[in-house]
């Protein structure tokens, strides 16, 4: 068995145990929440015997664990319950929403990574005023937060210049439209973790390119494209790939905010009007799904690591 | 239910207190079915959550849903601009006793299927409302009525006890008739419309977007003029408000402090008159928790404390109206004597205070929601200046359970007080919805209680005094009243009167 193969096996065993640990973890926690589904839904006109009734019928008022283990036998099979307010399969739901929040995803990776390597290599290879700047801007930018750009955005590009759509969502069967109306989105979220990925990508390639071995392949008579591609470039990848797979996790949590100044119907919103909605399965069912992305990034992330650097792959 | 019920109840109630030989009947159907021409594409925003098109499990009262089912269904009665009742599917009606309404429904109307419009849906309907929803508004009004079809067009509804609103409720949200076919099976409803209104739909995003197209030969497309209609659920309303302003939208409502932006994008702003009212119940009147709010010379404290324009203004700018009393200028119960009986006197409190043997103030403890800590906070700065200490706790799942909890002696709390006895039944009766800690007040019982027995001119008298009462007796910390917002776009008007948001039989191309 190859290492690599090996390796991800490793990783996909413990990656089951965590999950159920996330999955009784959510389980619980919820059952802190305060006050009954039943008055929250049914709200103050409701009668205490209907109240009751409402409860009875969502099955909160038997015993936890009864509860919890009727759950996770479901949960196992696929089945994450009943949407409380709007009696969608939570399943569905879920699967509505994944597009919009992969999509977002997918296009922030695909403009932060290969800007990021640009810019910070052309910063590590002019170690001067152009450095100097790279720096500043990224400090700034990284300091923004993202719903603050996002704002500002629309107003200029939507609401003023109206270039962009400043909310909604289209789907990928209009590709056009699909990128227009996720381009000021990709934008708030990409800013901030494009500068700080350029500035890992900096350090890395300063590192690299200060070490023995790349003077030695200089001295050789290496042509420069041959030395900083093949070999510099190659042996900074392991730190930035790191931090590319914490910025895609770290985008998850930006896409919550996002998603709701855009009104995009991804997994952030339906985790944030399921929260406001005392909407428990759902609430369940998203946190679930992050922790399964989470879990997924950081084993790519870890195969991305061991092609890139072959020491990594016993680890 | 929001605002416009006061007009139509005060009507339906006039035409009760005649007697059963006077009819209230309508006077004439709507424009009728010409078509129109066809206007373009309606695109309204609105925070429609995952949406169902099944009427009688949707939100209850005037809100934002009535555009939703409204597309698809068609309701017994509409609302006019100045809060009258007008013909819907029922082109007249009478009460025939105060307990006893006849309607007449219009003829030739027919569901999408070609299922007739009859007596028969609407007893459906009625019959189904009633275990549709545990605690809606819709259901929990209807579930007193017994209905009984006459004849084809003739519908029979009989009530244990005078309903003198039911006209209204069928206006907002509790007159949509649905296909009886599709009451069979009501899950399908959840995704699929089964009406007879001006549109049909024809796609739709759940949760996210619905686009309906015009019905031909509509009996009253001329009140529709636009071909298409969109409309996009929003959760968060500065994204709404973003789309309003950058012309993806032409209509949504809005929030007050939004509204002045709007404005200057050229923007036009409908304003309902200010009625509903955010506030604070001084539940623990006995003292038991907090002594000093058993002095009635602490709760008017309170009161003289509060700078009840400058807490309006800055939060509802000129759609608000200062005020203390429970019910607004405009309905029955209001005085402008006792409503000015509480002007801004810190010092005055200062002397009150004193002379309860609080000079130096207290502690206040008050449930709240996050939703309502701008105006708690503006409260709490405004008390501080007296001496008194507001400390705010933020609930929210639990906020009920802990507002009937009987522990908190002040609770947040949010009104619409229209129709007015019978709401003001529900906000102070022991047994009423308001009345978090079911206390009792000989007094206030006893006005209560003759607001319930009379009408008219007596009704109005018993609830000024009820309202002077607990005014004096500094039973709350209001601030005012506010109206309700919609913009539209530059191209666009429609007509709010008293409604929560514009009916879509309002909106019009501008001119």
């Amino acid at each position: 068995m190859s290492p690599i193969l090996k390796m991800t096996f490793g990783r996909l065993a413990l990656a089951l145990p965590m999950l159920f640990a996330v999955a009784t973890a959510t389980f619980f926690l919820q059952q802190l929440v305060p006050g009954d589904p039943g008055s929250f839904i049914l709200g103050k006109d409701a009668t205490q015997a209907e109240i009751r009734q409402f409860d009875a019928s969502l099955g909160v008022n038997r015993p936890v664990l009864a509860q919890y283990s009727s759950w996770l036998g479901r949960a196992i099979r696929g089945d994450l319950g009943t949407s409380w307010t709007s009696h969608a399969p939570v399943t569905q739901t879920l699967l509505a929403a994944a597009p919009v929040t992969l999509s977002l995803a997918v296009l922030v990776m695909i403009v932060i990574v290969p800007l990021a390597v640009v810019l910070g290599t052309a910063a590590a290879l002019n170690r001067g005023p152009a450095d100097r700047l790279l720096q500043a801007i990224a400090g700034f930018a990284i300091a923004l937060p993202n719903f603050w750009i996002g704002t500002g955005l629309v107003l200029l590009l939507a609401v003023d210049l109206r270039v962009f759509p400043a909310t909604g969502y289209t789907g990928l069967s209009d590709p056009a439209q699909w990128l227009r109306s996720l381009a000021l989105p990709v934008a708030a979220l990409a800013i901030g973790p494009m500068m700080g990925l350029a500035l890992q990508v900096r350090g890395a390639m300063i590192d690299v390119l200060s070490k023995d071995y790349i003077r030695s392949l200089r001295a050789a008579g290496l042509p420069p494209r041959s030395v900083l591609f093949k070999h510099a470039l190659r042996n900074a990848m392991p730190p930035v790939i790191t931090t590319i797979g914490f910025q895609l996790l770290g985008l998850l949590a930006g896409a919550v905010v996002i998603e709701q100044l855009f009104n995009l119907p991804g997994i952030g919103t339906v985790l944030v009007t399921s929260v406001s909605a005392h909407d428990v399965p759902l609430v369940q069912g998203a946190v679930l799904l992050f922790a399964v992305v989470v879990v997924a990034v950081n084993l790519l992330t870890d195969i991305a690591a061991a092609v890139a650097n072959p020491r990594a792959r016993g680890r | 239910m929001k605002g416009l019920r006061a007009a139509a109840a005060l009507a339906a109630a006039a035409a009760i207190t005649a007697g059963a030989t006077a009819c209230s009947s309508a006077t004439a159907p709507s424009a009728g079915g010409k078509p129109a021409s066809d206007a373009g594409t309606l695109t309204l925003g609105a925070a429609l959550g995952t949406g169902t098109f099944n009427p009688w499990l949707a939100p209850d009262g005037d809100n934002e849903y009535l555009q939703l089912e409204g597309a698809v269904y068609d309701s017994l009665t509409h609302i006019g601009p100045a809060g009258q009742i007008e013909p819907g599917l029922a082109i007249r009606w009478k009460f025939t006793s105060p307990t006893t309404l006849m309607l007449t429904l219009r003829p030739g109307v027919t569901f999408t299927d070609g299922t007739p419009v009859n007596a028969a849906a609407v007893k459906a309907n009625l019959d189904y409302a009633k275990t549709a929803s545990p605690g809606a508004q819709q259901n929990t009004f209807i579930a007193a009525l017994t209905t009984s079809v006459v004849n084809p067009t003739t519908v029979r509804l009989t009530s244990a006890t005078p309903e003198p609103d039911l006209l209204t409720d069928f206006a907002t949200g509790g007159g949509f008739i649905v296909n009886p076919k599709a009451l069979k099976d009501p899950s399908t409803l959840t995704t699929m419309p089964a009406g007879s209104g001006p549109y049909v739909l024809t796609s739709s995003i759940p949760g996210q977007q619905w686009t309906f197209t015009r019905r031909a030969h509509y009996w009253d497309a001329a009140q529709y003029p636009y071909g298409m209609l969109v409309l996009k659920s929003y959760a968060s309303s500065q994204a709404q408000d973003d789309a309003l302003r950058s012309g993806q939208l032409d209509g949504a409502p809005e929030v007050a402090t939004l509204v002045k932006t709007d404005q200057a994008s050229g923007l036009h702003v409908e304003a309902s008159r200010p009625e509903g009212f955010d506030g604070i119940w001084l539940a623990d009147r006995a003292g038991k928790d907090v002594a000093a709010l058993g002095n009635v010379k602490v709760r008017q404290a309170l009161n003289y404390a509060l700078d009840r324009p400058a807490i309006v203004k800055a939060l509802a700018g000129p759609f608000g109206l200062p005020g203390s009393l429970v019910i607004p200028p405009g309905m029955p119960g209001y005085s402008q004597a006792a409503n000015s009986y509480y002007s801004y006197d810190p010092a005055k409190a200062r002397r009150l205070l004193a002379q309860a043997g609080y000079p130096h103030g207290f502690t206040l403890p008050v449930l709240s929601a996050p939703t309502a800590d701008t105006l708690v906070q503006a409260i709490a700065g405004q008390l501080s200046q007296i001496g008194v200490t507001v400390k705010i706790s933020d609930h929210t799942a639990d906020f009920l359970s802990q507002a009937y909890s009987g522990k908190w002696p002040a609770i947040v709390f949010s009104w619409t007080p229209i129709p007015p006895a019978q709401n003001m039944y529900e906000l102070l009766s022991p047994t009423g919805l308001g009345n978090f800690d079911h206390s009792t007040d000989a007094q206030i019982d006893s006005l209560l209680a003759r607001t319930q027995q009379t009408q008219g001119a007596e009704q109005a008298t018993a609830l000024t005094q009820l309202v002077q009462a607990v005014n004096t007796d500094g039973w709350f910390l209001l601030p005012g009243y506010v109206a309700d917002l919609y913009v539209t776009g530059k191209d666009t008007t429609c007509a709010i009167g008293q409604r929560a948001v514009c009916p879509l039989y309002s909106f019009r191309p501008a001119a």
